[in-house]
């Protein structure tokens, strides 16, 4: 007998017909039950450094093994890999791989973790949940590089076996979330606090793009936001925007941008600030909040020198926040 | 000012374009009839059937 169904997996919470899929492309009623078309075929399977998602305090200088499978539940106008995160899965050759196969690829490249990441994490939910699962058991780490627009309760269900996350955070403000994303900015919230809550070590990340959230206003919203709701110890990465799929109207974020968006996060009393999708100076660098000085050097995505010891600042001591060994 | 070919078409006029566009839409047809034959037969294929998690199923 077959019949609706209604996914509970993301806020959309997606009604779909006997043959439909839900908003992520990937998720669709079959015979009346919800069944995953991605489970198993990533299209994306790299060992990158774990600097690359970015996350800057798990695990500096490892490689972490890197999948995503196509689908994405949310429409950002400037997807950096809109290629397979809007298409439809038959679209976009998949890889076979099993859970199984994923982690001892892993384990065979020399990874301390599997990132899921590239496209969303959360549309291939059961891949993450099986493989995050045996890569536990294997001692591996696992990473989630996600916009965190997820239903609290599937959440918690995975949080326990993500030892990392990378949350994009992309405005503030849920008129941009609506226009921008086709999402809502509370869910995103909501996730970022329940990792927070339940020990998952959280980073996150933030797009600037020119004219549409890079005023004092929405960036002094975004840091204050994190500071009184998440702490002033979570790192925020400010990211950079280039031109591409739909959001080819406008230049790239001047790189003065960044610089105060860094000095407002500052301000706002974050302590650990990034800037990333460019070439900086000391952008990429882990400074000491208490002596000041740079406790882990980056070039890019390789570390250049990391001072940091049994978690705290070789130079005075200061407990550095993070998963450091 | 009105095009210039907007004047009354004649009835051999009429079954020449008509002619044209028939074969056209016959080549459409035949083009499209090779795409999915010889295309990617196995894309639906490729893709999982796993029993997902979360959902529920809507009375009616």
């Amino acid at each position: 007998m077959s019949g609706r169904v209604q996914c509970l997996l993301c806020p959309h919470t997606c009604e779909l017909e006997e043959g439909q899929r839900g908003t992520c492309r990937v998720r669709m009623n079959l015979d009346g039950e919800l069944v995953s078309l991605v489970y198993g075929r990533p299209v994306a399977a790299h060992v990158d450094p774990v600097e690359k998602k970015p996350v800057y305090h798990y695990l500096p200088g490892t490689r972490t093994f890197s999948i995503a499978t196509a689908g994405c539940n949310l429409g950002c106008e400037f997807c950096q890999n809109w290629e397979i995160s809007q298409a439809a899965p038959e679209d976009v050759p998949p890889y076979r791989m099993e859970p199984e196969e994923v982690v001892s690829r892993a384990e065979e490249t020399g990874c301390s973790s599997v990132a899921y990441t590239y496209t969303e994490p959360i549309v291939f939910y059961e891949y993450v949940e099986d493989t995050a699962r045996l890569a536990r058991e294997a001692g591996m780490g696992n990473i989630m590089v996600t916009a965190g627009y997820i239903n609290e309760g599937p959440l918690r269900e995975l949080a326990p076996l993500i030892d990392a996350a990378n949350v994009d955070l992309k405005s503030i403000r849920d008129d941009y979330y609506r226009s921008v994303c086709h999402g809502t900015v509370g869910p995103v919230l909501n996730t970022l606090q329940v990792l927070r809550e339940m020990g998952v070590w959280l980073e996150a990340t933030n797009l600037v793009v020119p004219g549409l959230n890079d005023s004092e206003e929405d960036l002094e919203g975004l840091c204050s936001w994190i500071a009184e709701n998440l702490g002033r110890d979570v790192p925020l990465h400010f990211s950079r925007f280039f031109p591409t799929y739909r959001m080819t109207d406008r230049p790239p974020t001047p790189l003065e941008t960044l610089e105060r968006a860094g000095e407002i996060a500052s301000a706002a009393g974050l302590r650990y600030v990034y800037v990333g999708n460019v070439v900086t100076g000391s952008g990429d660098d882990t400074f000491c909040p208490e002596c000041g000085r740079a406790v882990v050097r980056r070039d890019r995505f390789r570390i250049v020198e990391n001072g940091i010891e049994d978690g705290r600042c070789a130079g005075c001591g200061r407990e550095i926040p993070g998963v450091w060994q | 000012m009105r095009p210039k070919n907007t004047g009354r078409m004649g009835r051999r006029g009429f079954l020449r374009r008509a002619a044209v566009g028939l074969a056209g839409l016959a080549g459409l047809g035949a083009l499209w009839s090779l795409r999915a034959v010889s295309g990617d037969p196995g894309r639906e294929g490729r893709l999982s059937r796993r029993r997902a998690r979360h959902y529920r199923k809507l009375a009616g």
